[in-house]
């Protein structure tokens, strides 16, 4: 005996876990390609509504200006399947993940067979918490339980296989789309009507694929199971349609994603050794990072105060545009620390120092730098990831680059505010902690800009200034403010 | 003084931000005396270029950016008539051997060229600067900077160089500036101060930044680099240029002492037209007189009246004294070449006013019979040449003409005129979006939303933008206004007209430069048609028309099948033909086909020719502007009195009402009213034409305004008629024009009433054109009893056919993804011997798998087997192997034809006709879904409802439309089983249902109905699409 479970509307299912009260209101999902995305998948109130498959957006909206509009999203899709297999596995031990959103189960040697519909309805039940809307069928073979499971609502014993099959709808079979076209033409639309055409007339005129659908239909033989063991990496992710600008919305998705994964933590009885975040900015850079657990724990409220408090301290350059929580499961702790191991010697250790720095100082401030390929001066990334394995090439010159000549700058960290006096559109008298007065000579304005099509548009004139007592300096003037820049050697 | 000479515009394609009129405007208003405009690889905006410095005062100079073939970007600037040829030669040769927009000059081909020429050493991208560049990172195998300049020197000569210097601000550009200096003081180069402009004024970065964007197919937040480092490169005045090089004055000085060199303008042209070729003894006058006579022999049938020999004699002085017979005889020729070759032509536009074009064959109005005005065509006070243009059946026929032309020219000889393709509000708001990297999805949403976008919104851009997803405070909202404002209208790539083509007796690429067209075999020039105009090169206009090719293909029906019709003599007072107009049973008709059209024929009721002639006209944004259409239906109907502006003005609108429609009358009213001479109206006659400049209509207007103020003229009359002046602006019709369309509306009309299947094969095989799909046209030849039978493979070719008992055959042609050659063959094969079963059919057609389930889905073989899914059922089996029982199976019916499959529904085989062809020759899909459809009025009908009864309809959207002239009003056609019936949508439910309308194939539309004149028209109040979603349809013609 072998059950299926199906997730219908897989990747739909996928795109709103995490906000399931949309499943109520009108959803389309469209695909991810970036030409012309049509729907793909849809609740039952844009179906209501009057959207169908295949339309795009905008036909999608003519029907039901409410619609809601969604794009697959991998990640969550991966993680569902990771938590449908994770899921599956406690429920039996030989479990394969035949396709997106379908597990097959043996149930060979569990006492389901006496009651498979209450073994079922546990099942259906775990996968609830899990937030996923699941269907499930049992049958004599694997191919079979899967057409049970694509018609169950939500279970299905099929028992009379011959009958059970021919009434159910070509699709079922997954035939490709030009093969339904073809039958569409015929007037074929049940599996039924498909067998009755016979092995041989189908394969004289369909070819290979339809003689394999007609051994699907019909076979009664079981297939052996490609058996898999879920990984042990419990991870949610999410693509925000809209980048996210301030912390609360990705407080809200954190704890949801937190609750997630204890709930599948504790199917396992294990807890969190570390969560690992990583932010996607919208500007294509990542932000990460890792908290390790001291004590390792499921405990939800400990666990987001963890994140609340690293991130109430975290500023991006980019608004975030996606978001991924993994959790290391680890065992409860149950040892003893030892009074003299020096902390910093655990990596783990390090990152949390890392993070605590980052609380500090600002994550902006952590990390190594990475020059930024614009005009605007010292534009620079840190970046975490480099932190253990910096990369030769950063720190080689570009062969193109033209060679600096002349003076050597050595530069105010940060730059010395300071109060210049003009004269005649010139800098003429300098008071700063590194210069108070005259200027002798000026060569200058330098002058850049950028970045003029939003709100962090700039622009800059730099000044070489020579005073009276012979030093050179650099006199930047940025925002109506100036700075002596640096001086040269 | 300084002068500019070294800048780009937004002719350089995306390598600059600003117009050439902005560019001379600003220049101009900077006190700068002179410009010198160099876009890149070619002189593009130099015709725009040049007529805004005239505007401005200021002189203009010609040059250009040439790309090299090392990659380098060398500017040079015109000295003389011969720099400026061997310019365009030189870039016409680059272009001509490339792929478009990737010319690349030959450093070996300069000395053949360089004559005439002063270069520039150039900027950044220039090879000096390079070289520079290039010497301080030891790039190995660069050229030495000495290197490049003597190579200079060698091509141009120590008086046609200058070492170019730019400052912008930017550090380290002062090292290069440097190396300039020393290079110019050793070699005793002078030095030439630029700014290398590439936008006007300093706002123009932005959009050069999006250009940049653009051309590297990147956005904003990744550019880098790639953008501008600061605004510096925008038009600067002489003391501010002064300023910048205090320590080099005569670098600033020379710009001066070059451009007193630089004296040649595009007036200076050399253009010639080509000479016809006489015999020996003979001129071209006297050989235009001779033809002219002969034609008006055969026009006249051998008795010219004295008025048409005077008219000739008239014409025929004035063409000789402009100089013009060697044109005529050209376009004679080429017209005698139609003829010859069984190519329907007929002259439009002005030239219809002209007996002698008559007389040649160039245009088939007679102009004596209407008293059309010559003097709109040409007259003495004209500068340039007479516009003539060509109607030709489009497709294969126009394309032999025009390869004729070549042919005669030489491909260096003629060239089609460019189509300077702008940025409007879908591709503007498109490409800055993506600049601004927006996302995708919304884009799309925006073009889906706002398809077409460049009529009056009812809605601001900020808006628009909102409703495709963007938040109104999104932080780069403003910036994308900002764009879009700036890069509303400004060139985004050249395409080729369609049919304009210039010549020239010389060398065409001496006065132009010529590139390779993306169409195979056609060469086009850099400039438009109105650039050609505005420089006096003369252009033939070779247009296609499809309805040419369905009155041609018809007329060949008519005398294939034995009652042949000659157009030239189809009766002009045709009662049944009248009546049908006034029915507005149009559909198919040339130009009285719109929605527009239908809705004036039952008020204007046309009862001769020239109604028609009046109705072509009266349905166009100039009279509508003008609220013209009104008054003159009003008139007509008696409802209001005939009133003239003036009483002298009776002559001239009497024809029309007192409603002044054509743009003869305009001329003639600013003739009596405010005394212009011939030279001013022609003047008016241009500023109407030209729909490019408000500027140019303003002063003509101006001036009427001021004449007829000081002739005493009431100041109302004055204001009337300087309004129905203006309105004339965008799209006035001449009467001549109107009279040779409305030949064309009336003799479709006729064959539709008096040789419907001719009529309807050939429109079919002509489609797409006009208004309507093909399914629209099949319908409605069956309402007027024209059978239409569907493909079959025993029966159709690959045109649709007439068959002996007057029904239509419709042809593989209208099988979708069926190809030509395949049916060919196919057509062959049946020819040789018909197909005599289904295998003996798959043996010997050659159609791939895909084409036969599509013949047998739309029941094309059922001639071969018992229903549509039989014939599928035995497509799908490979064919036999060559032996001796396959042979015997192809040559019997064997049991296996039959098949287990079940017979199509109605339903299913409507549904596959419509996969299959797009159209049925079965019942609509309204008809099937008609008894769920309690309430619903069909077309037929409506007309029997009252006046203000609340009706619903529902059908196939045919057709939507929103006229820029309709104030935003939304017109719909729907189609049932028994017509069209049509919907009005005020513009706040358009766009409160926008979405509904645009993009539903079937709606169902409640309303109050509106009767007037037997026009019915629902006003839309409700409008929702139709649950039957499974109806099959076919795509509406949409214009929105």
């Amino acid at each position: 005996m072998f059950a299926v479970i199906h997730i219908p509307d897989f990747q739909l299912q996928a795109a709103l876990r995490l906000e399931p009260e949309l499943h109520r209101r009108p959803v389309v999902l469209l695909e991810d390609t970036p030409v012309k995305p049509v729907v793909f998948q849809l609740t039952d109130a844009a179906r209501e509504a009057g959207v169908c498959r295949g339309q795009t957006t905008t036909q999608a909206m003519a029907r039901c200006r409410e619609v809601i509009v969604k794009t697959r999203a991998r990640a969550r899709e991966d993680t569902v399947t990771a938590m449908l297999l994770q899921c599956a596995y406690g429920f039996s031990p030989a479990i394969e993940a035949t396709a997106e959103g379908v597990c097959t189960l043996d149930l060979k040697g569990l006492s389901t067979a006496d009651d498979p519909e209450k073994w079922a309805i546990v099942l259906l039940d775990s996968l609830r918490q899990l937030q996923l809307r699941a269907q499930i069928g049992v049958a004599e073979t694997p191919h079979l339980a899967l057409l049970a499971a694509k018609q169950a609502r939500p279970f299905l014993f099929a028992q009379n296989a011959d009958f059970f099959v021919s009434a159910l709808p070509l699709e079922v079979l997954g035939p490709s789309a030009a093969m339904l076209e073809i039958l569409e033409m015929w007037g074929i639309r049940t599996i039924g009507a498909f067998l009755q055409i016979g092995k041989e007339n189908l394969a004289e005129r369909l070819g290979p694929e339809a003689v394999d659908l007609f051994d699907s239909a019909s076979s009664r033989q079981i297939r052996p199971l490609n058996l898999v063991v879920p990984a042990e990496t419990f991870e949610e992710a999410m693509d925000f349609e809209q980048p996210v600008e301030s912390l609360e919305p990705l407080l809200f998705v954190l704890r949801r994603f937190i609750e997630q994964l204890v709930c599948r933590l504790e199917m396992f009885y294990l807890v969190a050794a570390d969560l690992q975040l990583r932010l996607g900015l919208a500007s294509g850079d990542p932000y990460k990072r890792l908290f390790v657990i001291p004590s390792p724990t499921r405990d939800v409220e400990t666990l987001f105060r963890m994140l609340q408090t690293h991130l109430e301290n975290v500023r991006t350059d980019a608004p975030i545009s996606s978001l991924k929580l993994g959790a290391r499961p680890g065992q409860a702790a149950n040892y003893q620390f030892g009074l003299f191991n020096a902390a910093l010697r655990d990596p783990n250790q390090f990152h949390e120092t890392l993070a605590r720095l980052s609380a500090l100082l600002g994550t902006d401030r952590v990390g190594t730098p990475h020059l930024l390929e614009t005009h605007r001066p010292d534009s620079f990334r840190m970046d975490l990831e480099g932190l253990t394995t910096p990369r030769d090439e950063d720190l080689s010159i570009p062969q193109t680059q033209e060679p600096s000549i002349g003076l050597a700058l050595r530069r105010f960290r940060p730059p010395l505010p300071a109060i210049v006096e003009m004269r005649a559109e010139k800098p003429s008298l300098l008071r700063s902690a590194a210069f108070i007065g005259p200027i002798a000579g000026v060569r200058g304005p330098w002058r850049i800009s950028g970045q003029w099509w939003d709100r962090q548009a700039w622009s800059r004139d730099e000044w070489d200034i020579q005073t009276g007592d012979g030093g050179l300096f650099r006199l930047a003037r940025q925002e109506e403010q100036w700075f002596v820049d640096g001086i040269f050697d | 003084m300084y002068i500019e000479l070294h800048a780009r515009s937004a002719f350089s394609f995306l390598r600059g931000a600003s117009s050439p009129e902005e560019m001379a405007a600003v220049a101009a208003s900077l006190g700068i005396e002179a410009m010198g405009l160099c876009d890149r690889d070619g002189v593009y905006g130099a015709p725009r270029f040049f007529n805004a410095t005239r505007q401005n005062a200021i002189r203009p100079i010609i040059g250009a950016e040439v790309s090299m073939e090392d990659g380098s970007v060398l500017p040079v600037l015109v000295e003389n008539r011969a720099g400026y040829q061997n310019l365009c030669r030189l870039l016409s040769r680059a272009h001509l051997r490339a792929p478009k927009g990737q010319s690349k000059v030959r450093w070996s081909e300069w000395p053949e060229f360089a004559e005439g020429l002063v270069a520039l050493t150039g900027d950044e991208e220039g090879p000096l600067v390079r070289a520079i560049r290039a010497a301080r990172v030891n790039i190995r195998g660069a050229q030495k900077p000495s290197h490049v300049i003597e190579q200079l020197l060698r091509i141009f000569g120590r008086d046609h160089l200058f070492v170019e210097i730019q400052r912008h601000y930017l550090r380290g550009e002062e090292i290069v500036n440097t190396t300039l200096v020393h290079l110019a003081r050793e070699l005793a180069l002078p030095l030439l101060a630029t700014n290398g402009v590439l936008h006007a004024r300093p706002a123009g970065r932005a959009a050069l930044d999006v250009f940049t964007c653009i051309r590297h197919h990147t956005h904003l937040d990744v550019a880098g680099c790639l953008l501008a480092p600061n605004s510096e490169r925008f038009l600067k005045s002489p003391a501010a240029m002064a300023a910048l090089f205090p320590d080099l004055p005569h670098a600033v000085d020379n710009t001066q002492r070059l451009a007193d060199r630089l004296r040649f303008n595009l007036s200076d042209l050399g253009y010639e037209f080509p000479r016809y070729p006489v015999a020996a003894g003979e001129t071209m006058d006297g050989a235009l007189r001779r033809q002219t006579l002969a034609g008006a022999a055969r026009r006249y049938d051998g008795s010219i009246s004295p008025k048409v020999a005077a008219q000739i004699g008239h014409e025929l002085a004035v063409i000789e004294k402009l100089g013009f017979a060697g044109y005529f005889l050209i376009v004679a020729d080429l017209v005698k070449f139609c003829a010859e070759n069984n190519i329907m032509a007929q002259g439009r536009g002005s030239a219809a006013n002209s007996t002698v074009c008559f007389c040649l064959g160039i245009t088939a109005v007679d102009p004596l019979k209407y008293n059309t005005l010559f003097e709109r065509f040409l007259s003495e006070g004209r500068k340039g040449w007479p516009d003539i243009d060509i109607d030709l059946p489009s497709g294969d026929r126009r394309e032999s003409v025009i390869q004729e032309v070549y042919r005669r020219y030489g491909k260096l000889g003629a060239a089609m005129t460019a189509n300077v393709i702008t940025y409007r509000g879908r591709s503007a708001a498109r490409e800055i979006g993506k600049a601004l990297n927006f996302s995708t999805d919304m884009l799309d949403r925006f073009s889906n939303l706002f398809a077409n976008g460049d009529f009056p919104h009812t809605m601001e851009l900020a808006d628009q933008m909102a409703q495709a997803g963007l938040p109104q405070d999104h932080p780069r909202v403003p910036a994308f206004v900002a764009l879009y404002s700036q890069i509303y209208s400004l060139p985004r790539h050249l395409g080729q007209h369609s049919g304009g083509m210039i010549i020239c007796q010389g060398k065409l690429d001496s006065i132009v430069p010529l590139e390779n067209a993306s169409m195979p075999g056609r060469v086009v020039a850099q400039w438009d048609k109105d650039d050609c105009e505005d420089l006096g090169i003369i252009k033939v206009d070779l247009l296609g028309l499809g309805m040419m090719s369905v009155l041609q293909d018809a007329i060949e029906l008519t005398h294939h099948r034995g009652h042949p019709v000659d157009i030239a003599k189809i009766p002009n007072d045709d009662t049944a033909t009248f009546k049908m107009m006034c029915e507005a049973d149009t559909i198919g008709v040339f130009q009285i086909e719109s929605r527009a059209q239908m809705a004036t024929l039952p008020r204007l009721k046309p009862a001769c020719f020239y109604d028609v002639v009046v109705e072509v006209a009266i349905i166009r944004p100039g009279p509508i502007q003008g609220n013209m259409v009104h008054p003159y239906l009003a008139r007509r109907a008696g409802r209001e009195p005939v009133v003239y502006y003036d009483e002298r003005l009776r002559p001239v609108l009497e024809r029309t009402l007192g409603v002044p429609l054509f743009q003869e009358q305009l001329l003639q009213i600013a003739m009596v009213m405010a005394d212009f001479s011939g030279s001013e109206a022609e003047e008016l006659r241009r500023a109407v034409s030209s729909y490019r400049s408000g500027e140019r209509m303003q002063k003509v207007t101006a001036k009427m305004r001021a004449n007829m103020i000081a002739k005493g003229v009431p100041l109302e009359t004055v204001e009337n008629i300087v309004q129905s002046v203006a309105s004339f602006a965008l799209y006035g019709f001449p009467e001549s024009h109107a009279i040779s369309f409305a030949i064309l509306a009336y003799a479709s009309a006729w064959l539709k009433t008096h040789r419907a299947p001719e009529f309807y094969s050939s429109l079919l095989n002509n489609q797409p054109m006009g208004f309507y799909s093909s399914a629209t046209i099949v319908r409605d030849a069956k309402r007027h009893g024209v059978k239409v039978r569907p493909v079959c493979a025993a029966r159709s070719e690959w045109l649709c056919v007439i068959e002996p008992d007057n029904a239509i055959r419709l042809g593989l042609c209208v099988v979708q993804g069926m190809r030509q050659e395949h049916a060919r063959q196919m057509l062959d094969v049946r020819r040789r011997v018909p197909f005599i079963s289904m295998e003996d059919f798959k043996w010997r057609c050659g159609l791939n798998k895909n084409e036969l389930r599509t013949l047998a889905d739309i029941g094309a073989l059922n001639c071969l087997a018992r229903h549509r899914r039989d014939a599928l059922w035995q497509v799908e089996k490979d064919s036999l192997d060559h032996d001796l029982f396959a042979w015997a199976a192809r040559h019997s019916h064997s049991e296996d034809q039959t098949s287990p499959l079940p017979a199509m529904d109605p339903a299913e085989r409507l549904r596959a006709d419509y996969r299959g062809t797009n159209m049925t020759t079965g019942p609509h899909p309204m008809a099937l879904v008609r008894s769920q459809l309690p309430g619903i009025w069909t077309a037929t009908d409506l007309p029997k409802a009252r006046n203000g009864q609340i009706v619903r309809i529902a059908g196939n959207v045919i057709c939507r439309q929103r006229p820029g002239t309709a104030k935003g009003f939304v017109f719909i056609s729907l189609e049932d089983e028994t017509g069209v019936s049509n919907a009005i949508v005020t513009p706040r439910l358009f766009e409160k249902l926008r979405l509904v309308i645009t993009q539903e194939p079937f709606l169902e539309i409640e309303g109050p109905l509106q009767n007037t004149d037997n026009v019915v028209v629902v006003k839309a109040r409700r409008i929702i699409a139709m649950p039957q979603t499974r109806l099959a349809s076919t795509p509406s013609h949409d214009f929105h």
